[in-house]
C-alpha cells in the first residue's frame, strides 16, 4: 500500500508532448480517475506508473520509493489491461498464480491465496476454465484478481470497462469501488467515459492534450470546471458568453442579466457562464423571468428527457429533467430559468487551455 | 446459387484431370503392390523379412529426426530474434531467409559440394587456423547429408514459426512483467509455451519433408547413405522390382500420412 507521487513527469514522442509537466500526489488509498479523451496522455501516465515506457523527464515514486528507473517487475504494481491480457494457455488458477508463482510462493501458500482472491472477485469453482471459456465480465475479474492477488503497492486499471456492455458495467462499477475500499489499496483508472469517472473516484484528473486540466473531487470538477473542456467533457454543459457585473452576474450581449455569485471577477471583464442541463427549468412562456426561447428538439432517453432549445439570448441552450418532470412539445415558445447558485463563472483567461 | 454453380462447373474438368492423371496412377501404382502380377502378400512378405529395408527405413528416420532437431535448435533462436528486430531489419532478415527459395534446389546442392569438399571452403579454412591438419569429410556421409537437408528446410521450420511469434500479443509479455516475472520467467511461463504449438508443427514438417527427400541426400550422400528415395530410385530403375517399391511406398505415404495427422491436429491447436 502506498501514496503515488508525480514529479515533473513528461514524456515525448518526437515532437509529440504526451505527458507534460505532470506534478502532483496521490494519497495512500485514494481512487483517483485519469479522464481524458482519446488522444489525451492517459494511458501513457498509466505506462508511465507501470514502467512499461520510461518517462523523458521527471520523477515517479510509488510508495516514496522511486521507481522511476525500475523494470516493471520490481515496481509492485497491479496492472489490469484493457484487452485483460490473461495467459490464454493457463487456467484461470494458473493465471492468478503467477504473480506469486514467479515470486517463488510455497504451493500451499499460493493455493490458499488464489482461492482467497477468487473467492474475492465471486469466480470460485472457475478455477479449471480457461480463459478463453469465460464471459467478458467473468475475464475481468480474473484480471483483477491476478492484479491484486500479490497485494502490491497500487492497483492501476486501464480502461477496464471498456469492453463490457453497459448493464455489466455499472455492475462491475458497484463492484469494483467495493473491492477497492475493502483492500484500501491506491488505484489509478484510466478511462475516456465521464459517468464511471464521476462514479468511482474520490479524485479526478480531467486531462487534454497531455495537459492536467483540473483535479478535484467528482462533484467539484463537474459543478465548477476549471475551464470550458472540463465543462464539456464532464457531460452536456450550456455555455453563456458576457460580461461581468459585479455582485450581480453575467450580463449577457442580448442584454439578459444571468444572476450568479461573479467569484471576485473584474467588472466589465468577459467571463463565461456553465450551467448544466438539469439545472435548467422550463417555465411558460407567460412567466415572468428568465430567457425566452423555442424548443427544437425533444430526446427522450428513458429516465431522462431532454430539450435542445433556440434561444434569444444566442446559443443553444439544453435542458434536461427526469421523465415525467415538465412538458415541452417542438415548437413551444417558452422561457427557461435557473437558480443563482447553479451558475458557475469562467474567466475569460481559463477558456483557452486547448492549446 | 448460380455462382456456385458455375464455380462447380469451373473446377469439374481440373478435378478430372487430377483424378485421372495424378490420383489414378498413384493409386495403381500402390495397389500393385499386392495385385502384381497377381493377388499376394509376396512382397510384403519380403519386406518384412529382409532387414536390409528396415536398416534403411530406420536411416531415414534417424536422419529425418536430427535433421527436425538441428534445424529446431537453429530455427527457434532465429525466428526469435527476428521477432525482435525492428521494421526494416525484420524485412531483411525474412528476405534472407527466403532467399534460398529463389535458387534451384539441385544448384545449392551442388554448392554444398564446393563448399564442403576436401578442397571447400570450409575445410580450407579449418586448415588455415590449424583446428585440423587433415581434411574434414563432410561429403558422402549422414553430416553431408543433414547439413544439406537443414539448409534446404530450415525455411519451413522458421517462417512459420516466426509469423506464430508475431502473433504473440506483446501485451501479454508486459502483464507478465507488471506481474513481477523476470525476463527469464516471461519468456518460459508465457512465450515458449505460446509459441510450442507452431515450433511442435513446424518440426513435424520438416521431418515428414526430410522423410521422402531425394536430390539433396542422393547427391551429399554420394550413394553411401541410404535413405528411402534413393532405394526406390534403385528398386524402380536398376533392379527392376516396381511391387516392392510399390509397397515401400505405400508404407513411406502412410507413416506420412499419420505424421500430417500430428501436424495437423498441433497446428489447429496453434491458430
Amino acid at each position: 500500500m502506498g501514496a503515488i507521487e508525480f514529479d515533473g513527469v513528461a514524456k515525448r514522442y518526437g515532437p509529440v508532448h504526451a505527458v507534460r509537466d505532470l506534478t502532483m500526489r496521490v494519497p495512500e488509498g485514494e481512487f483517483l480517475t485519469i479522464l481524458g479523451p482519446s488522444g489525451s496522455g492517459k494511458t501513457t501516465i498509466l505506462s508511465l506508473v507501470a514502467g512499461l515506457v520510461p518517462p523523458t523527464g521527471g520523477r515517479i515514486l510509488i510508495a516514496g520509493r522511486d521507481v522511476t528507473n525500475l523494470e516493471p517487475q520490481q515496481r509492485r504494481i497491479g496492472l489490469v489491461f484493457q484487452s485483460y491480457a490473461l495467459f490464454p494457455h493457463l487456467d484461470v488458477f494458473r493465471n492468478v498464480a503467477f504473480p506469486l508463482a514467479v515470486r517463488g510462493r510455497p504451493r500451499s501458500e499460493i493455493a490458499d491465496k488464489v482461492a482467497a482472491a477468487l473467492a474475492r472477485v465471486r469466480l470460485d469453482g472457475f478455477a479449471r476454465r480457461k480463459p478463453q471459456q469465460l464471459s467478458g465480465g467473468q475475464q475481468q475479474r480474473v484480471a483483477l484478481a491476478r492484479a491484486f492477488v500479490f497485494e502490491p503497492d497500487i492497483l492501476l486499471l486501464d480502461e477496464p470497462l471498456g469492453a463490457l456492455d453497459r448493464k455489466l458495467r455499472e455492475e462491475v462499477q458497484v463492484e469494483l469501488k467495493a473491492l477497492q475500499r475493502d483492500l484500501g489499496i491506491t488505484t489509478l483508472l484510466v478511462t475516456h467515459d465521464q459517468e464511471e469517472a464521476l462514479s468511482l473516484s474520490d479524485r479526478i484528473i480531467v486531462l487534454d492534450h497531455g495537459a492536467m486540466q483540473q483535479v478535484g473531487t467528482p462533484d467539484e470538477v463537474y459543478r465548477r470546471p476549471a475551464n470550458r473542456f472540463v465543462a464539456g467533457f464532464l457531460g452536456l454543459a450550456n455555455l453563456l458568453e458576457g460580461r461581468v457585473e459585479a455582485g450581480r452576474g453575467l450580463r449577457l450581449p442580448t442584454g439578459e442579466l444571468v444572476a450568479c455569485a461573479t467569484q471576485g471577477l473584474a467588472e466589465g471583464s468577459p467571463a463565461t457562464a456553465v450551467v448544466r442541463p438539469e439545472r435548467v427549468r422550463l417555465l411558460p412562456e407567460t412567466a415572468g423571468e428568465g430567457i425566452a426561447a423555442r424548443v427544437r428538439q425533444d430526446v427522450y432517453l428513458g429516465h431522462l428527457r431532454r430539450w435542445h432549445l433556440d434561444s434569444d439570448a444566442g446559443p443553444e441552450l439544453i435542458a434536461a429533467a427526469a421523465d415525467g418532470v415538465g412538458q415541452a412539445a417542438i415548437g413551444d415558445r417558452v422561457r427557461v430559468a435557473w437558480a443563482p447558485e447553479d451558475v458557475w463563472l469562467l474567466p475569460e483567461e481559463a477558456r483557452g487551455a486547448a492549446a | 446459387m448460380r455462382i456456385g454453380r458455375n464455380a462447380g462447373t469451373y473446377v469439374v474438368p481440373l478435378l478430372v484431370l487430377m483424378v485421372v492423371a495424378f490420383d489414378v496412377p498413384i493409386l495403381l501404382m500402390l495397389a500393385s503392390s499386392v495385385l502384381a502380377p497377381h493377388p499376394t502378400v509376396a512382397h510384403w512378405a519380403e519386406l518384412v523379412e529382409s532387414p536390409i529395408y528396415f536398416r534403411v527405413l530406420g536411416n531415414t528416420f534417424q536422419i529425418a529426426l536430427v535433421t527436425a532437431a538441428v534445424c529446431g535448435l537453429i530455427g527457434y533462436p532465429l525466428a526469435y530474434w527476428m521477432r525482435g528486430l525492428g521494421g526494416r531489419a525484420q524485412l531483411a532478415v525474412v528476405t534472407l531467409v527466403l532467399l534460398p527459395f529463389w535458387i534451384s534446389i539441385l544448384v545449392r546442392t551442388y554448392a554444398w559440394i564446393v563448399v564442403l569438399g576436401n578442397n571447400g571452403i570450409v575445410n580450407r579454412s579449418l586448415m588455415g587456423l590449424g583446428l585440423t591438419d587433415r581434411p574434414v569429410s563432410f561429403l558422402y556421409n549422414q553430416l553431408g547429408v543433414t547439413i544439406g537437408t537443414t539448409n534446404v528446410l530450415l525455411p519451413f521450420l522458421v517462417l512459420p514459426l516466426f509469423a506464430a511469434m508475431l502473433k504473440i500479443d506483446e501485451r501479454l509479455l508486459q502483464a507478465a512483467a507488471t506481474l513481477g516475472a523476470s525476463r527469464r520467467a516471461i519468456f518460459w511461463r508465457v512465450f515458449f509455451p505460446l509459441s510450442l504449438p507452431a515450433f511442435a508443427a513446424g518440426l513435424v514438417l520438416v521431418f515428414i519433408l526430410t522423410l521422402g527427400f531425394y536430390v539433396t541426400p542422393a547427391i551429399l550422400g554420394g550413394g553411401r547413405v541410404p535413405m528411402i528415395s534413393s532405394m526406390l530410385d534403385i528398386l524402380i530403375n536398376q533392379m527392376p522390382r516396381w511391387e516392392l517399391a510399390a509397397a515401400i511406398s505405400t508404407l513411406l505415404l502412410a507413416v506420412t500420412l499419420a505424421l500430417y495427422g500430428v501436424y495437423r491436429t498441433i497446428a489447429a491447436r496453434a491458430a
